[in-house]
């Protein structure tokens, strides 16, 4: 235990290991945070979808050999989920199947882009770097570090100002509607901060593994507790640390970063799916 | 409810933030400033990315690392460039650094076999070609050379490197049982739990 102790602290010295305990702690927050809003209004697979979408706007900011590529991905993603949640109920093309043709699409075209206009000398490395975040998280600028910072800032800020408007759209859209909430521009807010949190989250985890970032610490949460804010709270804090476990993990066993999160995530799912059935068995 | 919330933020965020303080002090106790073969693959490919990604902060020091040994040739001049690659631990992403032995040496009788795993110490430096920049290691030295005796198999079978040790995987293969075993009786629990059925004096009323 000594022995790992040391070679943490030794690791602590370097300063993109640094960068990534702080940017993967603001991203777990930030995405535990609206995780369980997403969950109750089942809009899950809109994470999806937009991690797609993010990765064939990397594609372009890729092609255009852009220095940085965080501006173009973010103004393209939340442009999809603007897009997507503005087609409502009267469109030819349903919520669903519009997720999934801007999902798949975004993912083809991408990597078609990549291939075609190939700037970098292992294109698949590269691929499979963005799509699973295997590094991606230890190799940040210290300018990625602040804006990272700095947008994880104002998602949370968005959060505590318009928590009770949140709350109100997420439980019963209709009362707050006629109540005088104006859900769709709350809904609209909710799409974008969603988008800069699937930017962010790309660089942990990489596109195909953000759903769970978003998911597995809010519905761990919700196998426990039953009110919303304690459920908001318990996915923060589970988020964080298994964000935290995952990074030193994978840092000391030299596996990848992303998939190591988001199987402490399953592991803490399990168990909090363990202590949910025993709290009932023990209740009845 | 707000107050809690920013207060359990405002922890987090300042609890993160404090990793970025300390002082800088040596890195390793070795006598090398930067000490690849002390790391994780993982931590090896992102502190190599960092070298090439900043090189002017490593200018001067001296590294140690080890990688499998490889060979470029330039179709224009002819010329020999010798390099260590280092792959990440899903062997999808590979890093590259060369390295310029001290001394007269000549290819092929001085060099190992290629895709020989050695081990290399040397002086980070940077030079300019035809305009570009490129990072090398400069009056470097083999410490250690191992010939890979699997390498004609690795050759034939082309299997990715394996990221994590046997020790390991052996550690993370029971939890790894136990949460998928969790996870199947669970949803066979949460089906059974929903499913509809009879009550049993129903049940027995319809028999009759």
């Amino acid at each position: 235990m000594t022995e790992v102790f040391e070679k943490i602290m030794l690791y602590l010295q370097y300063p993109f290991v640094r960068y990534a305990l702080i940017v993967g702690v603001l991203i777990a927050l930030c995405s535990s945070l609206l995780g369980v809003t997403l969950v109750l209004k089942r809009f899950s697979y809109i994470g999806d979808g937009l991690s797609h979408v993010a990765f064939g706007a990397m594609a372009i900011a890729a092609v255009l050999n852009l220095t940085n590529d965080m501006p173009l991905i973010l103004v393209i993603t939340i442009s999809c989920a603007v897009l997507l949640l503005r087609t409502g109920q009267n469109t030819k093309i349903k919520g669903d199947a519009a997720i999934a043709m801007l999902s798949v699409g975004a993912l083809a075209i991408g990597y078609l882009l990549m291939n075609l206009f190939s700037t970098s000398s292992n294109l698949t490395g590269d691929v499979c770097s963005t799509l699973f975040g295997s590094t991606s998280i230890l190799t940040l600028t210290q300018t990625e570090v602040w804006l990272c910072a700095l947008l994880s800032c104002i998602v949370v800020a968005v959060f505590v100002l318009f928590y009770n408007k949140i709350f109100a759209v997420t439980f019963d859209e209709s009362f707050a509607v006629a109540s005088g909430t104006n859900a769709a521009a709350y809904n609209l807010l909710i799409a974008v901060i969603t988008a800069i949190i699937i930017v962010l989250a790309m660089n942990l985890v990489g596109s195909l593994l953000i759903s769970a970032l978003v998911i597995f610490p809010a519905l761990s949460s919700m196998r426990v507790f039953r009110s919303f804010r304690s459920v908001t709270l318990c996915s923060v804090m589970l988020s964080v640390f298994c964000a935290l476990v995952g990074i030193l993990i994978s840092i000391l066993a030299g596996t990848p970063v992303g998939s190591t999160i988001v199987a402490a995530d399953i592991a803490a799912f399990g168990a909090f799916f363990g202590i949910g059935i025993i709290r009932k068995g023990v209740g009845t | 409810m707000k107050k809690l919330i920013c207060s359990a933020m405002t922890l987090v965020i300042v609890l993160s933030f404090s990793a970025c303080a300390g002082t800088k002090k040596e890195r390793s106790e070795n006598e090398y400033d930067v000490d690849l073969t002390a790391l994780s693959s993982t931590m090896v490919y992102a502190e190599v990315y960092n070298m090439m990604a900043a090189p002017e902060d490593y200018i001067g020091k001296s590294v140690k690392m080890r990688g499998e040994f490889s060979l470029y040739q330039d179709p224009e001049t002819n010329q020999l460039y010798f390099a260590l690659i280092i792959e990440d631990a899903t062997a999808c992403c590979a890093q590259g650094l060369e390295f310029v032995l001290a001394g007269d040496y000549s290819y092929p009788e001085d060099y190992p076999e290629l895709g020989a795993e050695i081990t290399v110490a040397g002086k980070f430096q940077t030079y300019e070609e035809n305009g570009e920049l490129y990072c090398h290691l400069v009056d470097a030295e083999i410490l250690q050379r191992t010939s890979s005796p699997q390498k004609s198999a690795r050759k034939e079978t082309a299997q990715p490197k394996r990221a994590v040790s046997k020790g390991t995987e052996t550690v993370l293969l029971p939890p790894c049982i136990v949460c998928t075993a969790i996870l199947f009786f669970s949803a066979a629990y949460n089906h059974r739990k929903h499913s509809i059925r009879p009550h049993r004096s129903l049940a027995n009323s319809a028999k009759a």
